[in-house]
């Protein structure tokens, strides 16, 4: 006969064993899917390490499927949205889309998920402006995520350029056009030949932390910045807001631009190159000075000292125009925005997705997915994650969800952006530089941007103004009086003055205009 | 035995379905490599036609295209009213129509010139550098027309700056963007479209040649007489095929070669609609589009095909 108490034992092991099976059984499939923290880098494969971990500790069967950067992104989640097939927890970028998607009823208000996991919406989503820009009909319908890392863009000069040829920095738009004239002219370095561009830059958007916008990129930001009229609106002029596109000043931007292309200090081939173009053409040490940011400096940094052994990079500050004006461009206090479909809040698969993303907010999870495995990938030296690994791709792959957890903190920025050392024993702290990119440059918060709808013809919008502006200063267009007035006259047949007026009921909605 | 054969009917006594399934059985082995390929059709060209009801409706996913709203054809006079339409149709004909009459003829110059060759080995190895650029893709060719044509360091533009010249920006100058549209797509697909002339040159009888050389007509008269009449059915088929897609003009090629300083020659109905429907989402406006360009390609191979029944004695069908 068995003794009473084996048998309370037998009862408790069975009843703890049903408990743990239950809880086994009650793991979430949960599918995520984010543009690629790093593109270069391989996705993560089935066996990954972090999804054991995320599998252990909140019980999600993580799916991940990593988002093409850049349009490509864009398109497939919109081929997935046209499908009826979104997956349950993604990022958005483009706020066309996401308003989209609100209208067709694909996307679920996210309020309820707030309690769900209190530590991360103390940390990220109890900002009321940042909030307002995912909120719709009085529903907050995404997870607006503040930005970890803007403004970490610069103009970067060759410092050695600079003093071979007994030149000072540039702080004004002539003396920028001077230097830039001597380092088309002058030979900096020493081959003999005139192979060598002032400016490089090319008509480029996608740059992380800078808004999109109408004209010709965030590489001329600062030309318009110098003028007074960076990006789209102009959010200071009360009742009289416009497009900057309108303001007299923003001709005169174009016609520096127009002086740069004349004076061929620009690469002839800036109007067709991608940013992998300019990037290669900087570190083949062809440019005396370019935009770039802080990331791109530590990607291309060894391949430019093997080309440029004694090359010498250095970020000057943002020139400043006729008016005394300055700014390297306008960014967003706004970073990534994550969404949950209907189809995933309606399967109840809401408490999962929080749990998930409360588990990336801190502790273990923020540093198995912002650093990859602790003693492998990284270490801990007072305080700041320092990366330990040779094998980079190893570390990338595992950290592509880091978006998810990076809350841009100091002891984290420090961390991703350590110390560049040369060759010759110099070292630059790249931390310090971001900060300075940032503290100098007179980045302009327009947030606001992220609100404004699209409006129906966005693409022909888009359009007319690049293309005129591009026509202007290569000289196909003449720049004048009259070909401006026709250019400005032009935006009528786009109803443009209707996106204005949408642009302005819109930030006044939102609180971003008086 | 007898009686068995007694009581089945003849073929006359069989009734018309009967006849059919005796017809079908008989010819199954036809029928059964027929079906692959009319599963193809049913599911990738009729199967969708259903779907692009949404050309007409104000497309929700989740109502899915039966349910969506009807918005009658306000997607189409979108795309009709759009700013740039002129612009966009001008582009895609003159492109289109271009690419058909400037590419067809070297096709034809180059099969004939091959199907001449009495160097054999000469001939197979021109065939063959011909239709590879053919398997290249558009991404290929402009990094080899860069490296071609690139103002700072292309090399036709180093030729020209050698030669005293001004270097030419022939990817970005609206007058020159055309002309390298055009004739990258010559470079490309010339031998690929001549294997189709050439097939149609060998299936011409020897027997014509050799009269025609025992009557001593010259190189050029056989060509002229034979060669050219005996390609004329697969030259009308050709261009009749390709009116059928002439508001195609390319989209990859150009998407890949275009920029903003050359849209006003370079962007056609499919890039617009790339940029518009596809990357603003308006997925309605994109299936009334492709429609239109359907329909347009449609009316033209009947009327193509018309005039090449009339003047030509032959057609499509």
């Amino acid at each position: 006969m068995t003794h009473p108490r084996t048998t309370a034992r037998t009862l408790a092991l069975v009843t703890l064993s049903a408990l743990l099976g239950a809880h086994a059984q009650k793991a979430t499939d949960l599918s995520v899917a984010l543009y690629a923290a790093n593109p270069e880098a391989p996705a993560p494969t089935a066996g990954w390490d972090t999804g054991e971990v995320i599998r252990a500790r909140t019980g999600v069967n993580l799916k991940f499927t990593m988002l093409p950067t850049g349009a490509d992104g864009d398109n497939k989640l919109g081929s997935l949205a046209a499908a009826n097939d979104l997956p349950d927890l993604f990022e958005i970028r483009n706020r066309n889309l996401f308003y989209q998607l609100i209208r067709q009823g694909q996307v679920a208000p996210v309020s309820s998920l707030l309690a769900q996991m209190p530590q991360r919406t103390k940390a990220r989503y109890g900002n009321a402006m940042r909030n307002g820009l995912v909120n719709e009909n009085g529903q907050m319908y995404g997870l607006q995520e503040p930005a970890t890392l803007s403004r970490q863009y610069g103009i970067m000069i060759r410092q050695d350029w600079l003093e071979k040829l007994n030149l000072k920095a540039p702080t004004t738009l002539d003396e920028f056009l001077n230097v830039a004239r001597a380092f088309t002219e002058r030979d900096p370095d020493g081959n003999g030949r005139k192979d060598t561009f002032g400016y490089c830059g090319v008509i480029d958007f996608d740059t992380a932390g800078i808004l999109p916008g109408l004209g010709l990129g965030n590489h001329f930001q600062w030309v318009y910045g110098a003028y007074g009229v960076p990006g789209t609106w102009n959010y200071r002029a009360g009742a009289a807001f416009a497009a900057n596109v309108r303001n007299p000043n923003y001709r005169k931007a174009t016609e520096y631009v127009r002086r740069l292309v004349d004076a061929k200090v620009m690469d002839p081939d800036w109007a067709t190159m991608k940013r992998s173009d300019l990037r290669n053409r900087w570190q083949q040490g062809k440019c005396g000075l370019f935009f770039e940011s802080v990331g791109g400096l530590i990607a291309g940094f060894k391949n430019f000292e093997a080309n440029n052994p004694k090359g010498d990079l250095r970020f000057v500050p943002v020139p400043k125009g006729p008016a005394g004006s300055r700014s390297m461009g306008t960014f967003a206090n706004a970073g990534t925005l994550l969404v949950v479909s209907k189809k995933a809040m309606d399967a109840g698969k809401g408490p999962a997705i929080a749990k998930f993303l409360e588990w990336a907010n801190s502790g273990e999870g923020y540093y198995q997915l912002a650093f990859g495995k602790k003693g492998a990938d990284y270490t801990l030296v007072g305080g700041i994650p320092t990366v330990t690994t040779t094998n980079v791709n190893g570390r990338l792959t595992n950290t592509q969800l880091r978006f998810l957890a990076l809350n841009g903190q100091a002891a984290e920025l420090k961390g991703r952006y350590g110390t560049l050392k040369f060759g010759d024993g110099r070292s630059v702290n790249v931390y310090n530089l971001l900060m300075d990119t940032r503290r100098t440059n007179n980045w302009i918060d327009r947030s606001g941007d992220l609100v404004v709808p699209a409006a129906p013809n966005q693409a022909d919008i888009d359009r007319y103004i690049s293309e005129s502006l591009v026509q202007f200063v290569l000289g196909q267009r003449p720049l004048n009086d009259d070909s401006w007035k026709a250019f400005t006259d032009g935006l009528n047949g786009l109803n443009f003055a209707g996106y204005e007026k949408n642009a302005y009921a819109a930030l006044k909605a939102g609180g971003f205009v008086k | 035995m007898t009686d068995v054969l007694r009581s089945s009917p003849t073929a006359a006594q069989r009734g018309p379905r009967q006849r059919l399934l005796a017809r079908l059985w008989r010819h199954r082995g036809l029928y059964l490599m027929l079906l692959p390929g009319l599963l193809w059709f049913a599911l990738f060209r009729y199967w969708p036609l259903w779907n692009a009801q949404i050309a007409f409706k104000d497309f929700q996913p989740v109502q899915g295209v039966l349910h969506s709203p009807w918005v009658g054809l306000s997607n189409f006079t979108q795309f009709f009213q759009s700013y740039y339409f002129t612009q966009l149709m001008t582009n895609t004909l003159v492109i289109s129509f271009a690419k058909l009459l400037i590419g067809l003829p070297p096709a034809i110059i180059l099969a004939l010139a091959i199907h001449e060759s009495s160097r054999k080995g000469l001939a197979r190895v021109t065939q063959t550098v011909t239709y590879l650029p053919h398997f290249l893709s558009w991404v290929i060719v402009f990094g080899i027309l860069l490296a071609m044509l690139s103002p700072g360091s292309g090399l036709v533009n180093k030729a020209l700056v050698a030669a005293g010249g001004d270097p030419v920006s022939f990817l970005t100058d609206p007058g020159a963007f055309r002309a390298v549209v055009i004739f990258s797509d010559i470079w490309k697909e010339t031998g690929w479209s001549a294997i189709l002339f050439l097939a149609a040159l060998i299936g011409i009888s020897p027997s014509l040649y050799e009269a025609a050389e025992v009557d001593g007509a010259t190189r050029w008269q056989r060509i002229r007489h034979i060669s050219l009449p005996g390609m004329l059915d697969v030259i009308v088929l050709v261009t009749l095929l390709r009116l059928g897609h002439i508001l195609d003009a390319g989209f990859y090629q150009i998407y890949v070669l275009y920029s903003l300083p050359v849209y006003s020659v370079a962007d056609v109905i499919d890039t617009w609609v790339y940029r518009q429907g596809i990357q603003n989402f308006q997925f309605s406006l994109a299936t009334a589009v492709g429609l239109f360009k359907g329909l347009i390609g449609l009316l033209m191979i009947v009327v193509a095909n018309r005039v090449a029944r009339r003047f030509a004695g032959q057609g499509l069908y």
